[in-house]
């Protein structure tokens, strides 16, 4: 009786255990792979909400994913995701938040629009991009960010091109451990992409960007390392209300960049400041505007220098549109 | 013959020692961070191979719906139709098409710097704005007015008339306005596309530009990343 009693209970575990192996998931594993995936995708609905870029750096996978809107625009595979400060995950269901969270993008090294060029300096030819032999300096593919949760990023890039002095250069490089110097921080994340990547990156990436990290299998993060999804706040669709027909626009305003107060260079140009829609109303009617605006004011925004003597929407001299954007 | 040798000088064998106690130091600094940077690496265990028990299971399928659920919600922000999007880091411009990619052209983007003026105590960020736009309006052989921060680039004193701003080249035979004063334009320096250069405006080669051009329309969504 007792035998019989034990067969059936070895055969309706083996039972329980074949349903589960044909559904693809039987073990703990499985179940703690599905938990990561979950948290990573209520980050992804959050930063989809938010409608600003984002970067998913994803270390189980080995990758960085750029996404917009739902959609990966960019993936960019990663050598190695190091991140010292880990937990070992626990027995029991961890938090949502410790396998995957967001950061947000505070301040990278060496940011150009952290010291600003001065005429004096531009006179100098700093920054005549017309000019060959004055083009910008070339990004870094080793830089450090900061970020306003308790977190370091270093993005190192490996030189493709093998080297002697490279070789040694990346060695030594490697070997000093990534992160911001100086600061309480709860994890250090270090990010092995190749050069042009590393330097791509660095020009993608601006103040006020948005990364979501999942924790490597078995591990998990410290609880007030990251911020939950609810943290992030939803954006409003860039709808644009078409101008009514008849009606010539008053020109392109004449805004390149926006100016920002001194002190504030930081700040500026930040991902979604500008993508904040004038006005809001119906959706944009899919008919081609080609109206002839007038040429506006050098910047509604600013105070002219001096008084124009001239009116601010004459006709432009080869009669064609006027703008105020540019270059 | 006794020959007496020359010995060495006192001052060397406190260097030799001086020198081997420094190359040791090197070698147990070296060996220490080593043993950091290895000691520290993760290691990623095996999945554990437990069978989940029946609470695991419940919530397994739970966490199944979920994910479905998410993907749904995540898949439904996703747009469709025409739209643009541009890759600031690899100053790429891409057209889409009901989701299939229609043309691939170099750009150029925003250099990131900044500029100011110490007289009007102004400041400029010559990025590209990342996020979520429109095409506001499209303009045929725009003309440029130059804003002050071009003369000051320049060197030259910023002009009193509007006839002296104006630019009639500079931006190429179409303009597409992406609001705040950003456009997607042409350029007289192609060989500098690719670049991140710009003072904030997407630049794009002729040939891309009139296509761009002849596809979008106002309305068109334009996605910066």
């Amino acid at each position: 009786m007792a035998l019989a009693a034990l067969l059936a209970v070895a055969a309706a575990v083996s039972f329980a255990a074949a349903r589960a192996a044909r559904e693809g998931a039987s073990t703990r594993g499985d179940l703690d792979r599905l938990r990561r995936r979950v948290a990573l995708l209520e980050c992804e609905l959050a930063l989809a909400r938010s409608r600003k870029p984002y970067l998913i750096v994803d270390a189980p996978g080995h990758r960085l994913l750029y996404g917009l809107l739902g959609m990966t625009v960019r993936e960019i595979p990663a050598g190695e995701i190091r991140i010292d400060g880990l937990k070992r995950a626990p027995g029991a269901a961890p938090a949502p938040v410790t396998l995957a969270g967001i950061m947000t993008l505070k301040e990278k090294e060496n940011d150009p629009r952290l010291a600003p060029l001065t005429p004096e300096q531009i006179e100098a030819g700093a920054s005549d991009e017309n000019v060959a032999d004055a083009l910008p300096p070339e990004a870094p593919a080793d830089f450090r960010v900061q970020l306003n949760q308790p977190v370091a990023l270093r993005v190192e890039g490996v030189p493709e091109k093998d080297g002697v002095f490279a070789g040694a250069t990346g060695f030594w490089r490697r070997l000093l451990p990534g992160g911001n110097r100086g600061g309480s921080v709860a994890l250090r994340l270090t990010v092995h992409v190749e050069e042009t990547a590393a330097r791509e990156m660095y020009r993608s990436l601006v103040p006020g960007y948005l990364l979501a990290l999942v924790a490597p299998t078995g591990y998990v993060f410290q609880d007030a390392a990251l911020e939950s999804p609810r943290a992030v706040k939803p954006g409003r669709p860039a709808r644009f209300a078409a101008p009514p027909p008849g009606s010539a626009p008053q020109g392109v305003p004449f805004v390149i960049p926006p100016p920002v107060p001194e002190g504030a260079a930081g700040e500026a140009g930040s991902t979604g400041e500008a993508a904040e829609p004038a006005s809001e109303g119906a959706p944009a009617p899919a008919v081609e505007a080609t109206p002839e605006p007038a040429p506006g004011p050098s910047d509604p925004r600013e105070t002219p220098p001096e008084p124009q003597p001239e009116p601010p929407h004459g006709a432009p001299p080869s009669g064609s549109a006027g703008m105020g954007g540019g270059a | 013959m006794n020959m007496e040798l020359p010995g060495p000088p006192r001052g060397d064998g406190r260097l030799r020692r001086l020198g081997l106690f420094l190359v040791t130091g090197l070698l147990v600094l070296l060996v220490a961070l080593l043993w950091y940077r290895l000691g520290t690496r993760l290691e990623t265990p095996p999945p554990d191979p437990t069978p989940m028990s029946a609470a695991e299971q419940k919530e397994y399928r739970a966490l199944q719906q979920r994910a479905e659920s998410l993907e749904a919600q995540i898949k439904a922000f996703r747009p469709t139709g025409t739209y643009l999007v541009i890759d600031t880091g690899r100053n790429l411009l891409s057209l889409y098409k009901n989701n299939t990619k229609a043309l691939e052209a170099v750009c150029s983007t925003g250099s990131g710097r900044a500029l100011s003026d110490p007289v009007g105590h102004r400041l400029w960020v010559f990025d590209t704005p990342r996020g979520e736009f429109t095409i506001r309006n499209k303009y045929p052989n725009p003309v440029w007015i130059k804003p002050d921060w071009a003369f000051l680039e320049e060197g030259e004193p910023i002009p009193r008339n509007l006839a002296a701003r104006l630019a009639p080249e500079e931006l190429g035979a179409y303009a597409m306005d992406l609001g705040d004063g950003y456009l997607i334009h042409g350029t007289l320096y192609e060989r500098a596309l690719g670049l991140s250069i710009t003072h904030g405006c997407v630049r794009l080669g002729d040939r891309d530009l009139e296509s761009v051009y002849r596809t979008v329309r106002v309305g068109t969504p334009v996605y910066i990343f």
